[in-house]
């Protein structure tokens, strides 16, 4: 479904993405782990067909990212962590506005909206205005907007950040859902505790680059470490944890 | 390119904008209620105010006048005004800045005397320039004093066995050959121009800044630019929708305009000056062709400034950079159209039609007269048109820089 191979991106004189390579496949949740500034999202963005890569390529469903991004994005949902939905639209016209730039027509739009506003439970506030929905409330909306056109492949960039555990399970919960439906789902997340709940395999980016790609299991046990985050400690080679350091003392204070 | 995505665009940014009150109160409130009272209302203020300031009692203080009985006596036929005497000539500038009185007269002590031996002699008018009733209460006196100083004159000719006509041997009769329609021309034309530009930019300044900055401040745009529309579609969505509501702006204040103009008729005559009838009153009468052509170079107007703020406000990354950004356009637009608009020229330079925004002040001026000089229509019609081109391309290449739309 996915397959990004050597994708390189550089900002001026920051690289961003040097040389990733993965394959992501249908009916599985693939992770993209790192800490912030890891390329985690360039690397999106790049298969996303948001932004062109430097060198290398992205074939999404079997279309490439360069030579076909609008069979692309016809092929792929994101979710972002920055959830922005028309405040001044309602959520159905949210929706419904989607629906129609991703090319639904006619009747198969007003049926798709109201299947997704059964399966997000939206139907209290769907012809609500959006702005003073809560954050679960527009997560939910986000999620829908982006599979208003049932693509194959779901790609999730930092969905849980900033979220309550009430809306992050919302995302948990579709994921695993978009899994057994047979989609391809992406999830790019610095939580390790989380993808190790998820990822059926994953791949450890570091400073642009991969450190490592297996199956969860496969990476502990590689790495000797109990859980994925010992592991990520210890594949970037951060050996020394807070515990170990001096407490900063440098501050008196007058008695 | 398919017109699907762009028609959706245009119509959920058209259904956005007329929920936003903020962007309704300048499109509908600003325009029709502000553009009439601003023009037609301030000269009914400034008339009320003058008629208001004739109708009021006005005190004057005469110094040195009872040298001069004639003088004093013309001074008195002045109505709605309160005489004193007074000896002290210093202290009255004190009192006419302090208000105890509107207006004084000066007289110089050998007033009389020069008078008889045939010289010439000051008479000084004090009045508070800040003060509506002092400047009527001066304008009353230097006419009465006018008037006397005529009839010395003519005293003066009879004694040497001279006429009046022969002191004055030419005067002068103006009679104005401009019609109705020219004379409101002339006068609309300093206004009707800077109505134009200046609603066809404020009226879809917010939208195009909602619709670029906005949506990257609200965290919509990526997922927007995900979509399988391609970025031309949603460019030219977006400039639909920004040009529809400067257009519409632009249409309401001239519809208000011209309706404030048939309730609240102006005089022509004090618009236009020159010997216009006092029965003719300013009016927007435009033939079908000058409609027309005026309708078309608004809208080429109203593209090129939505897709140049659509540009930049995609270039910003907030709605308070995209103003930074937008407004010194705006004033870099409106500055020279101002100056083109106080420009008074019968036959402008071709050259000057080929400078946007000049160029269609000129040509509003010319159809509002009921003139239409092809060549400046042609030179005009090429460089806006030139303009709206190069205003898309503008726009469509920040619509398609990454750096400009992942810009934090």
């Amino acid at each position: 479904m996915i397959v990004a191979t050597d994708l390189r991106k550089r900002f001026k004189k920051v690289v961003a993405v040097d040389g990733v390579s993965f394959e992501a496949k249908a009916g599985e949740i693939f992770g993209l782990l790192g800490p912030n500034g890891a390329g985690k999202t360039t690397t999106l963005r790049m298969i996303a067909s948001s932004l062109t890569p430097d060198t290398g390529m992205a074939v999404i469903a079997g279309h490439d990212v360069a030579k076909a991004p609008d069979e692309v994005r016809r092929r792929i949902g994101v979710v972002t962590a920055s959830i922005g939905v028309y405040g001044r639209l309602t959520a159905r016209e949210n929706l419904r506005y989607f629906a129609r730039l991703y090319g639904l027509s006619g009747d198969d739009i007003e049926k798709r909206i109201q299947e997704l506003i059964e399966y997000f439970e939206m139907k209290e506030y769907a012809d609500r205005r959006a702005e003073p929905f809560s954050t679960g409330m527009k997560q939910k909306l986000a999620i829908a907007r982006a599979i208003v056109h049932d693509p194959p492949v779901i790609i999730f960039d930092e969905p849980t950040s900033g979220l309550d555990v009430l809306a992050s399970r919302i995302v948990v919960e579709f994921m695993r859902r978009a899994r057994s439906e047979g989609k391809c789902v992406l999830l790019s997340t610095h939580h390790l505790w989380e993808a190790e709940k998820l990822c059926d395999r994953a791949a450890i980016i570091h400073e642009g680059r991969v450190k490592a790609l297996a199956t969860v299991q496969e990476i502990k046990e590689g790495t000797k470490c109990p859980d994925l985050e010992e592991a990520f400690l210890k594949l970037v080679n951060v050996n020394s944890s807070a515990a170990d350091k001096k407490w900063p003392t440098t501050v008196r204070r007058r008695e | 390119m398919t017109w699907g995505p762009v028609k959706s665009v245009w119509a959920k940014e058209l259904r956005d904008t007329v929920r936003d009150r903020r962007t309704l109160l300048v499109m509908i409130i600003m325009p029709v209620v502000l553009t009439p009272l601003l023009i037609v209302g301030s000269g009914f203020l400034m008339k009320s105010q003058i008629a208001a300031a004739q109708k009021a009692q006005k005190k004057c203080i005469l110094v040195g006048t009872e040298r001069t009985p004639k003088l004093d006596a013309e001074l008195r036929k002045v109505e709605k005004m309160e005489f004193q005497t007074a000896s002290n000539a210093e202290k009255v500038q004190a009192q006419i800045r302090d208000g105890e009185a509107h207006v004084a007269v000066l007289v110089e002590g050998d007033a009389a005397e020069k008078l008889e031996r045939g010289d010439k002699t000051t008479v000084t008018i004090v009045f508070k320039g800040t003060q509506m009733a002092s400047q009527t209460a001066f304008r009353d006196l230097s006419d009465r004093v006018e008037e006397y100083a005529k009839a010395v004159v003519i005293e003066r000719l009879k004694k040497k066995g001279l006429r009046e006509e022969e002191i004055e041997p030419l005067p002068v009769k103006g009679e104005n050959v401009a019609t109705k329609q020219e004379m409101g021309g002339y006068f609309l034309g300093f206004i009707v121009p800077m109505l134009v530009l200046t609603w066809s930019i404020v009226g879809g300044m917010y939208t195009a800044m909602d619709v670029s900055a906005g949506e990257k401040e609200r965290n919509t745009l990526e997922a927007l630019f995900l979509t399988p529309a391609s970025r031309l579609e949603l460019t030219l969505g977006k400039l639909m929708a920004v040009s529809t509501i400067g257009f519409v702006t632009m249409i309401a204040a001239l519809g208000s305009m011209y309706l404030a103009f048939r309730w609240f008729p102006i005089p022509a005559g004090g618009a236009g000056g020159g010997a216009a009838s006092a029965k003719d009153v300013v009016a927007l009468q435009l033939s079908p062709l000058a409609t027309l052509l005026m309708l078309g170079l608004s809208m080429l107007l109203v593209i090129t400034f939505s897709s140049l703020m659509l540009g930049l406000g995609i270039f910003a990354r907030s709605v308070k950079e995209a103003q930074n950004l937008i407004m010194p356009v705006y004033m870099g637009v409106l500055i020279p159209v101002m100056i083109a608009s106080l420009v008074e020229s019968d036959n402008p330079s071709i050259t000057l039609f080929a400078i946007p925004g000049v160029n269609a002040v000129l040509l509003f001026k010319e159809f509002l007269r009921n003139q239409y000089v092809w060549p400046h229509i042609g030179v005009t019609a090429l460089t806006l048109t030139a303009c709206v081109g190069a205003s898309i391309a503008f726009t469509l290449f920040n619509f398609r820089r990454e750096t400009v739309l992942f810009k934090s």
